[in-house]
């Protein structure tokens, strides 16, 4: 009987002592954006044991995260949606006491319009939606969206499978702004992206930069993170950021309200705004990083990879698309018309 | 004319196969590119298996998913043959309303059961992960476990079970050394059905998985964004040839069930 008690209460402690000492954390980021070897990096140095799930789309991140409890503690969310999730109060107010690396951010990055100050987010990672072409097939440099208009490369063109990029296309290249609420701009955009179906290839979002690389593309709307896994082996293929402007995008961590292991969170964000970490982070995953001093110790073939960090004056033009608020039922009902048009 | 029709049947299944077959031969023959695209071949390469097989985000949603799969499918078809059994075997009020609302799941869009599934695990407060995978994909593979072993046992002759009863089994006996042992090809069947049909859920499995069950198809669903490699090509030759590797273990067996009688 004693034997057993005593069995008992050895076991019991050691169950305590192992839930004590094995700190967790939940993250939910981009698929491809955060290195598999970052996180095991992170593990063996905290010890902390990290659970990682990946999303395809903002939407699907806000859909469990307003659904009540997700249990992340940790989600990567860009820079629109940082403003609608603070807007329904689901992100907890960033301590920047615990995040003694945030001075590293580059300056540009510690102003963004979307979250001035890191009240919510602090950024990751940034790229760039602009087009991209094959010179084989496009003999004249195109510099302008209206590339993705021209009918001499009719059916060997492809936009991206994604409403806000579409538009921020179909809106610049009539000169209006890519974030823009105005109901009329909003039509005239989608009467464009209408009668651009006429030379369309097709919509694409997943191997675009391979229909390009093959020949089979001549002109492509495309992320730039994915054409630039494609110049590395075809030098063909040609990175563009349009005259219009084009748009820039932002990924960044947030700390969900309904976030149990906080202090962790605080961990990994402030180990990945290491400059080492976010050099291999950027390199790994062949992205721009926010942190000024990784640059410096990244690869030549990295860090001047047009597509990757395209030229400083390109990109004072382009446009940051934010919550549009209401308007995105008009830009929902114009996406819908323009993909079931004939 | 006649000319024609004879001609119709093989060109018809011939196209038929060539449909059904040509995307699984390109998907597997892709498997194999030395490059990075889908699209261009450029030399034999195994490297993407080995990739394939290094990816822990992809094996820890298979993981996930072969769980959720044997798990789902052990319960709906518990459940279906309970059901169908009793609707075949029992005469009892309401018969037909309980046979309509067991394949219910089947009519209604999944997206409907999946919201609703999402907004009843909240408002309990259950966590989302394998118990909320699970019970979701129970819930549509419910309906195929019923109707393969409904099928099958208004199939048997009501005699049979006269005759364990006259010869002096119980009604446990009955159902264990007569019904049971003549229903299991059935239940085989559907055991299986359930489990490709958790394995392949999307719907409810977007809704309801929870921190670390993120399973295979939404994993696999998430890595489009950074663009389609041989990676997920090579997976699916795994998964094929995992395939036919228990149809034909299973028909195997079956094949030689059925010789030895003669």
């Amino acid at each position: 009987m004693n034997n057993w008690r005593i069995l008992l209460t050895s076991a019991s402690l050691l169950a305590l002592t192992s839930a004590a000492s094995a700190a967790e954390l939940n993250i939910y980021a981009w698929s491809g954006e955060v290195p598999q070897e970052i996180v095991d990096d992170f593990s063996k140095e905290t010890g902390i044991t990290v659970t990682f799930d990946t999303y395809d789309s903002n939407e699907t991140m806000m859909a469990k995260l307003s659904a009540g409890a997700s249990g992340y503690d940790l989600i990567e969310p860009s820079q629109y949606t940082v403003q609608v999730l603070a807007k329904q109060g689901l992100l907890q107010e960033l301590d920047h006491a615990k995040i003694p690396n945030i001075g590293n951010l580059g300056a540009p990055f510690k102003e963004v319009s979307y979250d001035p100050g890191q009240k919510w987010s602090v950024p990751y990672i940034w790229g760039t939606t602009g087009f991209a072409y094959n010179e084989d097939c496009v003999k004249t440099p195109p510099t302008s969206w209206k590339a993705l208009w021209d009918p001499q490369y009719e059916g060997r063109i492809y936009m991206l499978d994604n409403m806000l990029a579409a538009y921020i296309a179909g809106l610049q290249v009539n000169g209006f702004d890519a974030g823009t609420t105005k109901p009329e701009e909003i039509e005239k955009a989608t009467q464009s992206l209408i009668e651009q179906k006429k030379v369309l290839g097709g919509y694409n979002s997943t191997n675009y930069g391979d229909l390009l690389a093959s020949g089979e593309a001549c002109v492509v709307q495309g992320w730039n993170g994915s054409i630039a896994q494609v110049t590395a082996t075809n030098p063909k293929v040609k990175y563009v950021i349009p005259d219009e402007g084009g748009s820039m995008w932002i990924d960044g961590f947030a700390i969900p309200t309904s976030a149990k292991n906080v202090e962790e969170a605080y961990k990994f964000i402030d180990y990945i705004m290491r400059p080492e970490v976010a050099a291999k982070a950027a390199n790994l995953s062949k992205s721009a990083t926010v942190v000024d001093k990784a640059k410096a110790m990244l690869p030549k073939d990295v860090a001047e990879n047009a597509a990757i960090y395209p030229p400083e004056d390109k990109l004072m033009k382009a446009d940051f698309i934010l919550d549009v608020g209401d308007a995105t039922k008009l830009y929902q009902d114009g996406w819908t018309k323009v993909k079931t048009a004939q | 004319m006649k000319k024609f029709i004879g001609l119709y049947v093989p060109a018809a299944t011939l196209i038929g196969y060539v449909f059904l077959f040509a995307p699984l031969v390109v998907l597997v023959v892709y498997a194999f590119n030395a490059g990075r695209t889908t699209v261009v071949w450029e030399g034999f390469s195994l490297a993407w298996f080995a990739e394939a097989l290094g990816d822990r985000g992809l094996r820890a949603g298979l993981k996930v998913s072969v769980i959720v799969a044997v798990a789902a499918a052990a319960l709906a078809t518990a459940i279906g043959t309970s059901a169908a059994l009793a609707v075949v075997k029992r005469p009892f009020a309401g018969k037909n309303l309980f046979s309509t609302l067991m394949i219910a799941p089947l009519v209604l869009p999944e997206i409907v059961l999946a919201v609703g599934l999402l907004v009843a695990t909240v408002w309990t407060g259950i966590p989302l992960g394998y118990g909320t995978l699970i019970a979701g994909h129970v819930l549509v593979s419910i309906p195929f476990s019923f109707l393969i072993v409904r099928a099958a046992a208004s199939g048997l002759d009501p005699r049979l079970d006269e005759a364990a009863a006259d010869l002096g089994a119980n009604g446990k006996q009955a159902f264990l050394r007569v019904t049971l042992p003549l229903l299991a090809p059935a239940i085989l069947s559907a055991f299986l059905l359930c489990a490709v049909i958790s394995f392949d859920n999307f719907v409810i499995s977007t809704f309801v998985s929870g921190v670390g069950t993120t399973p295979l198809p939404i994993q696999i669903y998430a890595t489009l964004k950074t663009g389609l490699t041989p990676k997920i090509n090579a997976l699916g030759a795994m998964l094929i040839a995992v395939n036919v590797l228990v149809i034909m273990v299973v028909m195997g067996r079956y094949l030689r069930t059925m010789r030895k009688p003669s």
